[in-house]
């Protein structure tokens, strides 16, 4: 009895702190862009959890599970804080300014099932630790300024559905295997530097269009 | 022989003559000044009652001296003299060279005649009620060499006339309501020592000709209205001890020149509009004692220089943006008893030297960026009566060594970041009569010690992490009257000796973990005004003691485990403005002696398990009541009837009670009213139409109750002009959606796009709180954002269309129709609504096809259209990449992603941009085709682009013909799209 009663208040205490964490995490966002309509006004980090914030969705135990700030206006930089937002499905911040490379934590993010990062202006590589997102469906980097390879691992999303990263300037070759054997070109035109999909077997991975 | 006798005949005869004229003169002297007493208010004033014509004025008369015969000296100061100086003899009075009529109650102006003084050395006619201006003829008293005006009424100029007056040493026109500028002629004025102008209404530039007055000594011109920079000229005055130019609008930098002014003991340039850097130059002032540069626009950083100043007592350079570090040569600074650089950008630590600083007072370095820990030789001050360090980043704990400042009366270390724990040591500090530790990062136990400070008044260690229990020594200070631990980890209960702080006012100690009942000796602090012990885990009955705290203003025992019934005596605390005791377990009923609350302004007993009906007299104190909540109770019966013309209520709260019958029209009088929350009850009654004209109202729940009828309103202008939440759900409501009642709704028009940062309903005393459901879940809402805005009619038996206007109330957040009998199809104006997070319209009769308008909700997190008769394509795009099956099951007719692999024979989801510019023919017009790929540029993600841009235009602005065009455009996509896939289609059917 007294055993289940601690763990409840573990439970509990547990439950209010990741609601913190997770506030915490959202206002690191907030505090790195520049939010020129004010959408993020509700956005009050003295509440005790971030689900009654604007753009925010959270499930019944008061973990965020979407981030929803398409088209919004923001400029400015992702934080790695987002990746403690363990249970975040959606994180949809397509159409925006954002600037910057994007965190190697979101591939943290275990739960989720859609990266839309569409039409920003993000630079820098795509970090292959989203290659851990083993629930991942929707991956969408299209229309920024990606450089560098489509990390190989990212072959091994066998959920993956969508994958568009066109319109970036990525180099390297298209990797061919496991779920990316369905995608077609169409998900990686408009980089002037990306070679064909690769051809296993014959040439090196790490060669063509990087230098 | 003969000659002496003969020239003394003659001295004689001369003399005698002489002696005879005087006589003469001073007679009538003596009459015209009698002649001006008799014009005195109060002539029989005790001191002038020996101004008689029949005794000699020259030997008997007060405040009267003659020479030779003829009054030279005139000394009638402080004599309560009432009257004016418009008979004063000016003409008869040759001789005068002395007039003293200083501290009297002279009024009227001054004449012109003074002039006719022209041997006056000395003119004195300081704080009297003369007002007027200063005559011009005031230059003909050319050997006046002390003239004093100051404190009088006088206006208008300072006539340059003055700068005739060479003999001047000392010029006193303080403390008049002079106006102008100072006129460039005083610096004629070369003999002069003192110049005197302040407060008056002086403008305009210091003239650079003051420079010339090198014998000046003191030069006060503060408190005027001078503008224009310092002149350098001032370097001139090699002599001057005193400098006085605070409050005034001075800007410019301060001149470099000031630094040869080797003689200064008081410079005072506080209070202007200086900018620039603190000169080096200062740094030779080497007698300076006073250096005030406080209250400017100072920037750079404090020159080194400063600590030559060795005669220094008082330094402050507070309230300036002064940057930098501060300098270890303040260290020199050994006669130093104030230091205020406090409100300035100052970086870095504090220099270890200030601890050499032994005769200091005061100091005070806050609300600066100082970082670093608070040096320990600190500790040297001995002599610090206070230390206000808060307001900067320090680090590090308390020093043990401040417990040496036996003299300390204030201590302020407030706001930073100190840690580890409060050091024993503070209980020698017994003259201590402030301590503010709040906001740091204290940890560990409230020392015991603390109970030492006997002379302690305030004492607030809120906002940190100090743990254990409240020690029992608090008891001791009887001084105590403003007590704050709340925010903290404390646990035990609150010590039974805290009934010894007889003083005590302010008791907050909320948000902690203390638990136990209240002490009994709480009913001994008579003087308690402010009871804040919310948020901790206290419990048992609430003292019939506290009855006796009759002072008492706000009690708040809210979120504790208190139980036992409200008691009856509370109502006996007549001055009560704030009772809140929600969330805790009491039950039985609310007595009805809180109706006799005649100055309460918050009511709230909400989560708690009371009983038992509202009484009627609750509407009779809507007079004073604000709030009156009693949310998530068992009370039963019906709403009181009796809500008053002129009510204060602004919210009204009895949200989950097993509340009747009907709504009662009385509250069409609460005109203050912003949230009316009736959900969760049984209440029986048509829709309370007559609400529609509250202005205020903001938030209207009526949810799940047993209202019933169609929502028709009297048509009248401006309905519900302020609502923003709106919950009929759950009830029996009929008829069709109120189309007329959705034309107006103000608040739900516009979106709110300049507000950074929230604001909520309610203020800080109360916090208004609902549940909404919305994105599926039932949300609390601790707070409401006043911008929060949803319509609930889910759960209803509406029927009809739903009406294409609601597309207008684009500030909509959550719109769910859900569960009623709507028909038609969804109208594509929902398109507008561009910050709508939640739509729910499931379990209707809804038919046709989504609109791909949807596409533009960027902002949309949940959707529900499962269980209608939707058919055709689900839109793609946007944020309908993001929601999942469950959003339309239940739809027969409807194809594509999620529910199919895709729809016709587009592809979907995949994303490419399929081009719908296949064939072109029935392309009337050249524009819309740009428009058309500018605007929609391709089916999946670049849709929403085009499509979100446009709904925002046509939402923000009043774009008819714009809206028209897109209304077009959508036809024309979609008669494409039908017309490409029955294309396709019979392609498809022709190979087979």
């Amino acid at each position: 009895m007294a055993i289940c009663f601690l763990f409840h208040i573990f439970v509990l205490l547990l439950t209010l702190t990741n609601a913190n964490v997770e506030g915490d995490a959202l206002y690191a966002l907030r505090r790195a862009v520049n939010d020129p309509d004010n959408v993020l006004q509700s956005w009050d980090p003295t509440l005790v959890d971030p689900c009654t914030w604007f753009h925010v969705t959270c499930d019944s135990e008061n973990r965020v599970t979407r981030l929803d700030l398409g088209n919004a206006k923001l400029s400015g930089n992702l934080v790695p804080e987002l990746g403690k937002l363990e249970r975040l499905q959606y994180l949809e911040l397509y159409m925006n300014n954002l600037v910057g490379s994007i965190p190697a934590e979101i591939g943290g993010l275990k739960s989720l099932v859609s990266l839309d990062l569409y039409h920003n202006n993000l630079s820098g590589t795509i970090p292959p630790s989203l290659s851990k997102l083993s629930n991942l469906r929707i991956l969408r980097l299209n229309g920024n300024t990606l450089t560098g390879r489509v990390p190989r691992e990212l072959t091994k999303l066998a959920n993956l559905k969508i994958i568009d990263v066109s319109n970036n300037d990525l180099c390297g070759y298209i990797p061919t295997s496991g779920s990316f054997s369905k995608f077609t070109e169409e998900s990686f035109k408009n980089n002037p530097r990306l070679e064909g999909p690769e051809l296993m077997g014959f040439v090196r991975y790490d060669t063509g269009g990087c230098n | 022989m003969m000659i002496v006798p003969k020239f003394f005949s003659i001295f004689q005869l001369f003399s005698f003559l002489y002696l005879f004229t005087v006589s003469f003169a001073s007679t009538k002297e003596a009459t015209s000044l009698l002649k001006w007493k008799a014009t005195l208010h109060n002539q029989n004033n005790s001191l002038l009652n020996s101004w008689r014509p029949s005794s000699n004025a020259c030997r008997d008369w007060y405040g009267v001296i003659c020479f030779n015969g003829s009054i030279n000296r005139l000394n009638i100061t402080n004599a309560t003299i009432f009257g004016t100086l418009y008979e004063f003899p000016f003409s008869s009075l040759p001789f005068l060279e002395y007039v003293d009529l200083s501290r009297n109650n002279i009024s009227g102006t001054i004449p012109p005649e003074i002039g006719n003084l022209t041997n006056l050395v000395y003119l004195d006619l300081c704080m009297n009620q003369i007002s007027g201006t200063i005559p011009p003829q005031i230059g003909s008293l050319s050997k006046v060499q002390t003239l004093r005006l100051f404190d009088n009424h006088l206006n208008g100029i300072i006539p340059k006339e003055i700068g005739y007056l060479r003999s001047l040493t000392k010029l006193s026109l303080g403390t008049n309501i002079l106006n102008g500028s100072i006129p460039a002629s005083l610096g004629n004025l070369t003999s002069l020592s003192f110049l005197y102008l302040y407060e008056n209404y002086l403008s305009g530039s210091i003239p650079e000709e003051i420079g010339y007055l090198r014998s000046l000594n003191q030069l006060s011109l503060r408190n005027n209205s001078l503008n224009g920079s310092i002149p350098a000229s001032l370097g001139n005055l090699t002599s001057l001890s005193d400098l006085r130019l605070y409050d005034n609008h001075l800007s410019g930098s301060i001149p470099e020149e000031i630094g040869y002014l080797r003689s200064l003991t008081n410079l005072d340039l506080n209070t202007n509009s200086l900018n620039g850097s603190i000169p080096a130059s200062l740094g030779n002032l080497t007698s300076l004692s006073i250096l005030c540069l406080y209250e400017n626009h100072l920037s750079g950083s404090i020159p080194k220089e400063i600590g030559y100043l060795r005669s220094l007592n008082q330094l402050s350079l507070r309230n300036n943006s002064l940057n930098g570090f501060i300098p270890a040569s303040l260290g020199n600074l050994t006669s130093l008893s104030d230091l205020m650089l406090y409100e300035n950008h100052l970086s870095g630590s504090i220099p270890e030297e200030i601890g050499y600083l032994r005769s200091l007072t005061s100091l005070d370095l806050s609300t600066n960026s100082l970082n670093g820990s608070i040096p320990a030789s600190l500790g040297n001050l001995t002599s610090l009566s206070n230390l206000r360090l808060h307001e900067n980043h320090l680090s590090g704990s308390i020093p043990e060594e401040i417990g040496y400042l036996r003299s300390l009366t204030n201590l302020d270390l407030s706001i930073n970041s100190l840690n580890g724990s409060i050091p024993a040591s503070l209980g020698n500090l017994t003259s201590l009569s402030f301590l503010y530790l709040y906001q740091n990062h204290l940890s560990g136990s409230i020392p015991e010690e603390i109970g030492y400070l006997r002379s302690l008044n305030q004492l607030s260690l809120r906002n940190n992490s100090l743990n254990g229990s409240i020690p029992a020594s608090l008891g001791n200070l009887t001084s105590l009257s403003d007590l704050r631990l709340y925010e903290n980890h404390l646990s035990g209960f609150i010590p039974e000796e805290i009934g010894y702080l007889r003083s005590l006012t302010n008791l907050y100690l909320s948000t902690n973990s203390l638990d136990g009942s209240f002490p009994a000796s709480f009913g001994n602090l008579r003087n308690l005004q402010y009871i804040i012990l919310d948020a901790n885990n206290l419990t048992g009955k609430i003292p019939s003691s506290m009855c006796n705290l009759t002072s008492l203003k706000m009690l708040n025992l809210e979120r504790n485990n208190l139980n036992g019934e409200i008691l009856q005596c509370l109502g006996n605390i007549s001055g009560l403005l704030l009772m809140k005791i929600s969330q805790n377990n009491l039950s039985g009923e609310i007595p009805s002696s809180i109706c006799n609350l005649a100055s309460l302004q918050i009511l709230d007993f909400s989560r708690n398990s009371l009983k038992g009906p509202i009484l009627q007299c609750f509407g009779n104190m809507s007079g004073h009541l604000e709030v009156f909540d009693m949310h998530h109770n068992n009370l039963s019966g019906t709403l009181p009837t009796t809500f008053r013309v002129g009510s204060s209520l602004r919210s009204l709260n009895l949200n989950g009670n097993d509340l009747e019958g009907e709504i009662p029209q009385s509250l069409a009088n609460c005109k203050k009213l912003q949230v009316l929350n009736l959900g969760d009850n049984h209440l029986n009654d048509k829709f309370p139409m007559w609400l529609e004209t509250l202005p205020d109202l903001q938030v209207l729940s009526l949810r799940s109750n047993k209202l019933y009828g169609s929502l028709k309103n009297l048509m009248i202008e401006n309905l519900f002009p302020k609502l923003r939440i709106i919950d009929l759900s759950y009830n029996a409501f009929s008829g069709h959606l109120p189309t007329s009642l959705f034309q107006h709704l103000k608040a739900m028009r516009t979106i709110d796009r300049t507000t950074k940062a929230p604001r909520y309903l309610g203020d800080s005393y109360y916090d208004d709180s609902i549940t909404i459901a919305t994105k599926g879940l039932e949300l609390e809402l601790d707070r409401i954002l006043t911008v929060y805005t949803t319509i609930d009619l889910s759960s209803n038996r509406f029927e009809g269309q739903i009406p294409s206007i609601m597309g207008d109330l684009i500030a909509l957040r959550v719109l769910n129709l859900s569960h009623n009998g709507l028909q038609g199809h969804i109208p594509p104006s929902l398109g507008s609504l561009s910050v709508v997070e939640s739509l729910d319209l499931s379990f209707n009769q809804l038919s046709g096809e989504i609109p791909q308008q949807l596409v533009a909700l960027t902002s949309l997190a949940f959707l529900s259209l499962s269980h209608n008769h939707l058919r055709g394509c689900i839109p793609q795009g946007c944020q309908f990449a993001t929601f999942e099956s469950n959003s339309y099951e239940g739809n027969d007719g409807l194809r594509g992603f999620p529910v199919s692999k895709g729809c016709g024979n587009i592809l979907i989801p995949e994303t490419n941009y399929t081009d719908y510019a296949v064939d072109d023919q029935e392309s009337t017009s050249e524009f819309f085709n740009e428009f058309w790929k500018a605007a929609l540029m391709g089916y999946g993600s670049g849709l929403c682009i085009g499509l979100s841009i446009v709904y925002f235009m046509i939402s923000t602005g009043n774009l008819k013909w714009l809206a028209r065009i897109i209304g077009e455009l959508e036809n024309k996509i979609i008669m494409r799209r039908r017309k490409k896939q029955a294309l396709q289609y019979s392609r498809r059917n022709n190979r087979i």
